[in-house]
């Protein structure tokens, strides 16, 4: 970095502007996602038989699944933007390839929890249950949709490093890093809320 | 940005495998072990509070070692600190009312065993 006003940094702090952006933006999307929970708290605790019987046809060892890849695919992230770093463009591909991979999976996994419930009339406006899976839809589902949000510049990010040069913004991975590592967050207060607090 | 934070992946693999380690303990918490009531507090409580005890120190995890919380500007550390905090008060600020209970579909598990004596649906 010169000693010259370098705009791609707030001045006082030294953080890239991207960064504070994401951090800010992490900071709003938990308080979206704070007004699931505390529905979903309160709902819980005065329907509790409702909720109890609902939540034991969720597949529990699926989601277990799924957390176990959602991690794996948090280090793979890490692990990529620490080559992007040292400008190892091989290990960044491949790590990130196997980040998107494991979105892929994830995806994969609630693909087949998905059509179980709906096979089984399990979703919201059917007479039974559809409290309970109407909090699992919205909250799994926007959970999802934040997954596949991710993967979209993360393919983009692969394509641009098999070009001349490699990739050449590692802040900008780093940025979308931390979002990875928010929707892995999410899910881990996700899975003992939905799957498995109803010992 | 070639802020070098030095080796961290033997970091990065120790917190992959707690994270591992802890979710098998999620489940275990969750599915095998049943506490007893201690005084007022009921087992299934202390249930919920070990699974959620647990999902706060991966999240602790993840954010200070692979979100670099630890080695960033502590700054940043306000982005997490202020809404955390804001989603404690929210979500079980509104779960402090217990025990009114209108009707079999408005009750909480402890009122529901109250109406329902000898009924043991909800749990254990």
């Amino acid at each position: 970095m010169s000693a010259a006003l370098n705009l791609s940094h707030e001045p006082v702090t030294k953080i890239a502007h991207g960064k504070m952006a994401m951090w800010a933006f992490l900071a709003s999307e938990l308080m979206f996602f704070t007004g699931f929970f505390g529905t979903f708290i309160v709902l819980r605790n005065t329907n509790y038989q409702a909720f109890y019987d609902a939540s034991h046809h969720l597949s529990w060892p699926l989601a277990l699944l799924n957390t176990f890849i959602l991690i794996g695919s948090s280090l793979t992230m890490a692990l990529a933007i620490y080559n992007l770093e040292r400008k190892n463009n091989g290990m960044f591909q491949t790590y990130l390839g196997l980040t998107i991979l494991g979105a892929f999976g994830f995806l994969i996994v609630k693909y087949f929890e998905y059509s179980a419930k709906w096979a089984d009339g399990l979703f919201p406006g059917q007479e039974n249950h559809t409290l309970f899976y109407s909090f699992y839809f919205i909250m799994t589902g926007f959970h999802a949709l934040h997954v596949i949000a991710g993967m979209i510049p993360m393919a983009f990010m692969l394509m641009k490093s098999y070009t001349k040069g490699g990739y050449p913004y590692p802040v900008k991975v780093e940025t979308l890093g931390l979002y990875w590592h928010f929707v892995d967050l999410m899910w881990i207060f996700i899975f003992p809320a939905l799957y498995l607090i109803f010992p | 940005m070639g802020h070098d934070h030095g080796n961290v992946i033997p970091a990065y693999m120790k917190v992959f495998f707690t994270l591992c380690a802890m979710t098998l303990l999620t489940v275990a918490a969750a599915k095998l072990v049943h506490f007893p009531d201690v005084g007022f507090v009921h087992g299934y409580v202390i249930n919920i509070t070990v699974g959620l005890a647990i999902a706060v120190f991966k999240v602790i995890c993840v954010m200070y070692i692979f979100m670099h919380l630890k080695f960033d500007n502590p700054f940043l550390r306000f982005f997490v600190y202020v809404p955390v905090f804001l989603f404690m008060v929210l979500s079980f600020g509104l779960n402090l009312e217990f025990g009114k209970a209108p009707s079999n579909q408005h009750v909480t598990r402890t009122v529901y065993q109250q109406l329902h004596p000898g009924e043991h649906k909800a749990g254990h």
